[in-house]
Order: structure tokens, then sequence, then C-alpha cells
């Protein structure tokens, strides 16, 4: 039986740091993947990393963000833990496609942020979180064919 | 650090980030340089992102709000998108927002005429 490729990272939680760990996630993804799914995954974890330091921490940096990956025959799984503040539970559940739901026409009217947790659910299939009041881990999974 | 690369054809000015990366290290700053820009005079942008290699909803977001800022009294045309770029723009349908064409002779074309 094959063993799960494994891969851990520790990111320090300023945007400065993101760019370069989520070229490293980039690397990590599993090449079977079409092109599409792959850029998907990339800005999906751009934007939790972002989430976490940008609303997380406020910007403040604070204790690394540990970043887990395993590429098990079925899903790619992804753990995202932070000691930040955590995301509330009623924005992670209201997150979803009607973020896209703009008129595209009423160009006054555009969103210009509010994106994050959306490109997230949209990229993977599982979108768990779960925070005990001092670290908060938010597991993602894309399946695999 | 220069964030932007900015010429002018045929009356258009012609902008190009000046990083590979564009997310919420970047954004802010990108967007007010181009803001700058809007505020001096130049109300008809290319923006082309062919030498962009990644785009976060932070940078995306920076290009609504220079679309905004533009509103009536000017326009954008956004070329050279490629790859995540280009995924980003469809994912949050953005591509039904922004004029795109595939390079930047057509976008320039497109402004001028």
């Amino acid at each position: 039986m094959n063993t799960p490729a494994r891969a851990h990272l520790t990111v320090l939680p300023t945007l400065h740091d993101l760019g370069r760990a989520v070229q490293a996630l980039q690397g990590l993804l599993p090449a079977r993947l079409g092109e599409a799914e792959r850029h998907a995954l990339e800005i999906a974890l751009c934007e939790v990393l972002t989430n976490i330091v940008q609303h997380g921490f406020a910007g403040t940096g604070g204790a690394p963000i540990e970043v887990s990956c395993v590429e098990h025959p079925h899903a790619f799984v992804v753990e995202v833990c932070d000691s930040g503040r955590a995301i509330p539970r009623a924005r992670l559940e209201a997150a979803g496609a009607d973020a896209f739901a703009f008129d595209a026409g009423n160009i006054a009217a555009l969103p210009e942020g509010g994106f994050g947790l959306a490109l997230v659910k949209a990229a993977f299939d599982v979108v768990d979180y779960r925070s005990d009041g001092r670290v908060n881990c938010m597991h993602l999974e894309k399946r695999l064919a | 650090m220069e964030l932007l690369a900015v010429s002018r054809e045929r009356g258009i000015a012609v902008v190009a980030p000046a990083v590979k990366r564009l997310d919420a290290s970047i954004a802010p700053a990108f967007r007010q340089a181009v803001l700058q820009l809007v505020e001096a005079g130049d109300t008809r942008l290319a923006l082309d992102l062919a030498g962009l290699e990644f785009l976060d909803s932070s940078g995306l977001g920076a290009m609504v709000a220079v679309l905004k800022a533009l509103g009536s009294r000017g326009a954008l045309v956004v070329c050279g998108l490629h790859g995540a770029v280009q995924s980003l723009f469809q994912l949050t349908r953005m591509d039904k927002v922004f004029v795109i064409v595939p390079g930047r002779d057509e976008a320039v074309t497109r402004l001028a005429g």
C-alpha cells in the first residue's frame, strides 16, 4: 500500500510571508488535478491564510500558522491551524456562491471584497472549521478521481 | 518599490503591474497607484496582466475599485489574462464585469476607437 504524500509548513502570520507560503503550497498540489482545479485551490489557500492574518490576527502578528497537507488516494486534505481570533460561525456559514451573485451591470454597487471564504467553499469539497477558543483549525478536502 | 509600469500608446495609458503576484500585501498600494493615475487625468486605461502570475481577491478588489472610480467618465480594458489570474476572474464572475481582450494591442485599439 502506498504511503500518502505528506507535507507540513509553518507560516509567519504576516502578509509579506504569505506569498512565499502560497507558492510552496502550490508546489504541493496533486499533479493529477486539472489546471483549473489547481488554480482554484491555490487561490483558496491564499484566501484562507490571508483571512487569518487580516482578521484572525488583525494584522498584528502572532504565533505561526501551521499548515499540513496529505495526498490520500481519494482526497487531498489540508489542515490549517492558527491561534488568532476565530472566524464567527455565522460568517462561515453565510459564505457561499451568493457572493458572486452581484449585478454585473451595476458598476457602482460591485463588491470590492467578501469573496475569500466563498472561494474556499467553491474550491474544496469539504470545509470544516473548529475552534476550542485557543486554536482554530480549518479542515479542507478536495476529492481526487 | 515600483508597482506599476506605465506607458502611453495612442493617448491610452497602458498599465502593467510590476510584480508577479498581486495579493493582499500589495493590493492597497496598487489600488492607490492606479487611482492616482486616474486622478491625474488618465481616464482611459488598458490594464495589462500578462506578466502577472497570481492574483487574489484583494488584488481583484483593487481593480474593481479602479473601475468604480472611472465610472462613466472613463474606461478600463483588461488584457493578458492567463492561468490563475484568469481563473480568479472566472470564479468570481468578474469576467462578466470587465471588458477583457486577449492582448495589449486589442486593448489600446478598443480604447482609442
